[in-house]
């Protein structure tokens, strides 16, 4: 059965060049076709991670393995590993460069050397998709922030990666786009693509994810399904992670008696219908 | 892998070089260089090399950091040395290579500008290992203040030069960035002909550039917020003072460019 884990951290050290120790021995495993958040406070090694899954940074010690086979850090290996690796950073504004959103999404396409014509239904398909078609000829940086965001999303997505990591991305987003975001992560699930993706929001992991691992100062603290690592994990330091509010009410609610469905809800709907 | 860049790279200390006054120290290395320009004879050398071991010593810098500052202009100097040696008619013909000549003229003179070279950049650097950014543009801006009067906005300049400086590690940083991003989706800044690798820049250098003047207009902003305006009426949180040590460097840099001086008037 292991051959489902598609990404795999395995021991993997890092140190930046000025000596701080970003990652101290992390092990992840990712599977293939699920959700997976990452939590953590600031400065816990969460992007640091995310670079070697794609293979832009190298591990001092220990290995990461695509599809069950350790990455090889030559040119052709690693373009076609971040052909299936994508990530989309933090801030849009350090990636977009081009005269306009079309060019900015045939970028990474491009770049691994497909036919013109074949990039352009890519491209459109993908704007069609991220409901960003209206704005195909607009300069990038004229865009608003949730539009930026969108295109950045929709240059990796376009590249159709099997994994496609994302660094904060509902971070500064109005819930709309959130909303938005979150139904094109559904349908590409849908596609059998896996997603990790990094957050601070803690009622959001919980909903969406599939899997979660905590990390803080280059470890991994605790790892598994939403409603185990918020209601069992005793070790977790709940200053840098707060208990999802969904939670919290269930929690109250069962102890003053007013539900005693025993299954943790995962969304307030399903709360709702504990409540008669 | 831009971290490595040092530009103007200060290095803390408490010692008799470090605690000079900025402005002294930066009138001093003018003079340095002047007086590098006074000698003629190669035993002028002699005392601008004691002078500079003897601050090097005095200041505790690694030497390491001193050569360092030198690769930068290894070109230069190559250049220099190359241009002299081959160019410079007259003397004793010691070797010739087609048509190019080497005299003795010539290997005197390349020796002669290349060593100028390296105590110029030595003495320069000498003085931004030794003084912070900071202290600096306090100097500048004190020495540029008497020629306020014909309109040259000194503290507009320093301040200027002290947010360049502060911004380059930030940018070093945002460049760094904006390239890890570019390479996750296919960006290649490595190979190639130099047209290619040009070409290739443009997804690094529109994001930097947007975000570079992006930042600019958002500290021009906070700066604004929190009412600044230019140098008005402002004071010092570190007042600059001339005291003893300061009249001992001059001191001696005097007594330097007097020997220079004479030197020129001696046989050899």
């Amino acid at each position: 059965m292991k051959d489902q884990f598609i990404l795999e951290a395995l021991e993997v050290t890092f140190e930046y060049s000025d000596g701080t120790k970003a990652l101290d021995g992390v092990n992840m495993l990712i599977e293939k076709g699920k959700k997976t958040a990452v939590l953590g406070p600031n400065g816990a090694g969460k992007t640091t991670l995310f670079l070697h899954f794609n293979g832009i940074l190298k591990p001092k010690s220990g290995k990461i393995l695509y599809n069950r086979e350790e990455i090889k850090y030559n040119r052709t290996e690693l373009t076609k590993l971040r052909k299936n690796v994508g990530i989309v950073f933090q801030n849009p504004d350090i990636q977009l460069f081009s005269a306009s959103v079309y060019q900015e999404i045939s970028f990474g396409p491009m770049n691994l050397d497909i036919p013109e014509n074949v990039v352009k239904e890519k491209v459109e398909k993908v704007m069609k998709q991220m409901k960003i078609i209206d704005v195909k000829d607009k300069p990038t940086h004229f865009l608003s922030y949730g539009q930026k965001k969108s295109v950045s999303i929709a240059d990796i997505i376009v590249m159709e990666p099997e994994v496609i990591i994302l660094d904060e991305p509902t971070v500064y987003l109005d819930p709309n786009h959130v909303q938005e975001i979150m139904s094109v992560f559904d349908k590409l699930i849908e596609e059998g693509k896996t997603i990790i993706l990094s957050t601070h929001d803690v009622d959001f992991a919980y909903s969406w994810a599939d899997y979660i691992y905590v990390m803080k100062n280059g470890k991994v603290v605790a790892k598994g399904e939403p409603e185990v690592i918020f209601t069992n994990v005793k070790e977790l330091d709940w200053r840098d992670l707060r208990k999802p509010m969904l939670l919290e009410i269930y929690e109250i609610l069962k102890e003053k008696g007013i539900i005693d469905e025993n299954s943790i809800p995962k969304n307030i709907e399903e709360l709702k219908k504990y409540i008669k | 892998m831009l971290k490595n860049i040092t530009i103007g790279q200060y290095i803390p200390g408490d010692t008799f070089i470090h605690r000079l006054d900025p402005r002294v120290k930066i009138i001093l290395s003018i003079i340095f260089i002047i007086s590098l320009f006074i000698i003629t004879k190669f035993s002028g050398y002699v005392f601008i090399l004691l002078f500079i071991l003897g601050s090097i010593c005095i200041s505790k810098i690694p030497l390491g950091y001193i050569f360092k500052g030198l690769k930068p202009i290894l070109v230069i100097l190559i250049l220099t040395v190359g241009l002299n040696i081959f160019f410079t008619p007259g003397g004793i013909l010691l070797a010739s290579i087609g048509p190019l000549k080497i005299t003795s003229n010539g290997v005197r003179l390349a020796l002669f500008m290349g060593l100028r070279l390296i105590f110029l950049i030595v003495g320069t650097s000498l003085l931004t290992l030794t003084t912070s950014p900071i202290a600096l543009t306090d100097g500048i801006e004190s020495l540029l203040n008497p020629f306020r009067r014909i309109g040259m906005p000194a503290h507009e300049l320093a301040m200027m030069m002290t947010i360049a400086l502060r911004f380059i590690p930030t940018l070093l940083e945002e460049t760094d960035k904006i390239m890890k991003a570019q390479i996750a989706r296919g960006a290649d800044f490595e190979s190639g002909n130099l047209m290619k690798r040009a070409k290739n820049l443009i997804p690094l250098l529109v994001p930097l550039f947007i975000s570079a003047f992006r930042r600019a207009d958002e500290l021009a902003v906070a700066m604004e917020a929190r009412c600044y305006r230019g140098g008005i009426n402002r004071t010092k949180l570190k007042q600059l003072k001339v005291t003893t040590i300061d009249y001992i460097a001059i001191l001696v840099t005097s007594i330097l460019v007097i020997i220079l001086i004479w030197n020129r008037f001696w046989p050899w």
